[in-house]
């Protein structure tokens, strides 16, 4: 049988394959030697191709189901309906279109409820389900699709990610919590076991009363949590509650951290902030530089000047049991000193205030540091400053 | 470490000595050979002074391994190593099968990594029959088995 296959190159040789040839002509061709790699070789193999590659070696049956033991495994939303808007037949009638674009939704809700099930049963550890990548957005049913209860229930997920679409989440064993979206798109209940709550809020302010109210709803809503971390733009919020008088609130927790740029329009955010956190006994503040500013409007109508000069005439009611405040990051920045002044000045349960800076040196990101010269100008202003608590200590490294 | 510091010093440098299955002795510094952490571990057991036998390499393929090492070890650029690497990979897939096996057994992490990602480069995006083709898989599935398969998995195949 040689002398046929002589001169032979793959191509001819799925030819014949195709052609239903008998078997031994075929092992002659080639010898199947990947079949003989071990398991731990051919799942690395795997582990290197896109989820939708890896899949298709189901139908070889040396590897099985190897695919679905990679670390990553990335299944596309897009392969479970059409990319494109969907074609409509003009001449139905519209209550058949929508019928059945409801039904190829719940066929999509379920088969991702199946591949999250999948997950979960892997102890999957980061769960990202990203229904963005189709026309803008997946209209999953009523634009509200629920997360199952058994992915809070899971205990090995450390991080769920989910689309700026419309969230519920319950989960009384959910620990950990960190919501960076808009206001009015998340849904909480039953936080019960919650310890660290974060709110990062991509917002501009709006003076709707419904996104005002659904921004409070959020905040009650983490009421449970041992640690509240307040980042990104949602000082703002507060800013603009405090400014235009409308009562928000307040903030059930002993210890705060707050994540945010310093400028004059964030200090009455903090202050409002701290007025009502009766119970605070701990604050971390980490000061970043990101220049982010409030737009311009808003600086018009809120009037921050006047704001600040009256509150300097008279003592403010900030929590009694605040002993702690610490403050690090880039804290050169000149509404620092303004803050650490008021703070000095009124609270008087304070016993511990420590302010750190990551020193300049080569290589490091200037945004975040501070000169020597700098720090000496602040450890001198600081002195100066009276002081609510006789008892307080202010440590500046 | 340059690679001229290595060559001068090359008097005082520790060579180990790895025996193939076909019993040919391969010298290799031990910064080198030390890349494998089956080399590693059986030098750590006392093998060092003497032959450390790897039953599982063959000459041929022991050849082109020890090749990788002392390329890996002698402190070529990256870029340099890069292209080095795409060429050391680049080899018919017999070769590749071994290497693949010697590197596994010898633990040498990067180059199972290479290796590995060499052969995914050749699945990728080619359908089920032209993976068969290419490896010479037989399909023993059943054309029953094969549509259920195809059928739970149609997000991938469609």
């Amino acid at each position: 049988m040689k002398r046929k296959h002589a001169n032979d190159e793959a191509s001819s040789s799925f030819k014949r394959n195709n052609k239903g040839w008998e078997d031994e002509v075929e092992e002659e061709v080639q010898i199947d030697r990947i079949s003989n790699l071990p398991d731990s070789v051919l799942a690395r193999i795997l582990s290197f191709l896109p989820t939708q590659d890896a899949v298709k070696t189901s139908l070889l049956r040396r590897f099985g189901l190897l695919w679905a033991t990679s670390d990553n495994i990335h299944i596309d939303a897009c392969s479970f309906h059409d990319c494109v808007e969907p074609k409509y037949d003009e001449k139905a009638p519209r209550s058949n279109k929508s019928q059945r674009l409801a039904e190829k939704e719940m066929r999509l809700a379920n088969t991702i409820n199946t591949w999250t099930r999948f997950a979960i049963r892997r102890e999957v550890q980061v769960l990202d389900l990203d229904f963005m990548d189709c026309y803008g957005s997946l209209d999953l049913p009523g634009n509200l699709y629920k997360i199952p209860d058994f992915v809070f229930n899971c205990d090995s997920i450390r991080e769920l990610k989910y689309p700026e679409s419309r969230l519920e989440i319950s989960g009384p064993n959910i620990i950990s919590l960190d919501i960076s979206s808009s206001v009015g798109q998340v849904d909480l209940k039953n936080l019960s076991s919650l310890k660290d709550a974060a709110l990062g809020f991509m917002y501009r302010f709006s003076s709707s009363e419904d996104k005002n109210h659904e921004a409070m709803k959020i905040l009650e809503n983490l009421n449970s949590a041992k640690v509240l971390t307040i980042h990104k733009q949602s000082i703002q919020l507060w800013t603009a509650w405090e400014l235009m008088k409308i009562s928000f609130p307040s903030i059930p927790q002993k210890h705060l951290i707050l994540d945010t740029d310093l400028s004059k329009e964030h200090l009455p955010g903090i202050v409002g902030m701290l007025r009502s956190s009766p119970s605070l006994e701990m604050l971390d503040m980490h000061i970043v530089k990101t220049y982010f500013t409030f737009p311009d409007f808003l600086k018009r109508a809120l009037a921050v000047e006047s704001y600040w000069s009256k509150l300097d005439e008279s003592p403010q009611d900030l929590p009694h049991n605040l002993q702690t405040v610490t403050i690090h990051g880039s804290v050169a920045e000149p509404f620092v000193v303004q803050l650490v002044q008021f703070l000095l000045k009124n609270l008087f349960g304070l016993e511990k205030m420590v302010i750190t800076s990551k020193r300049r040196s080569n290589g490091s990101d200037p945004k975040s540091c501070v000169t020597s010269d700098e720090l000496l100008e602040l450890f001198q202003k600081l002195l100066s400053f009276p002081r609510a608590s006789s008892s307080a200590v202010v440590l500046l490294y | 470490m340059a690679s001229s510091e290595s060559t001068t010093t090359s008097t005082t440098t520790k060579v180990l000595r790895l025996k193939s299955s076909d019993n040919e002795i391969f010298g290799v510094e031990e910064k080198a050979a030390l890349q494998s952490e089956t080399i590693k571990s059986l030098a750590e057991d006392g093998y060092s002074e003497d032959v450390i036998p790897l039953f599982n390499v063959e000459k041929k393929t022991l050849a082109k391994i020890v090749e990788w090492l002392n390329k890996h070890a002698s402190g070529s650029s990256k870029e340099e190593l890069k292209r080095w690497d795409a060429d050391f990979v680049d080899v018919d897939k017999d070769v590749l099968y071994d290497l693949l096996l010697a590197s596994n057994y010898l633990n040498i992490e990067v180059l199972l990594h290479q290796l590995a990602q060499k052969v995914a480069d050749m699945i990728k995006g080619k359908k089920p029959e032209e993976i068969r083709q290419l490896f010479g898989i037989k399909n023993d599935f059943t054309p029953e088995e094969e549509a259920e398969i195809r059928r739970e998995n149609a997000w991938a195949f469609e």
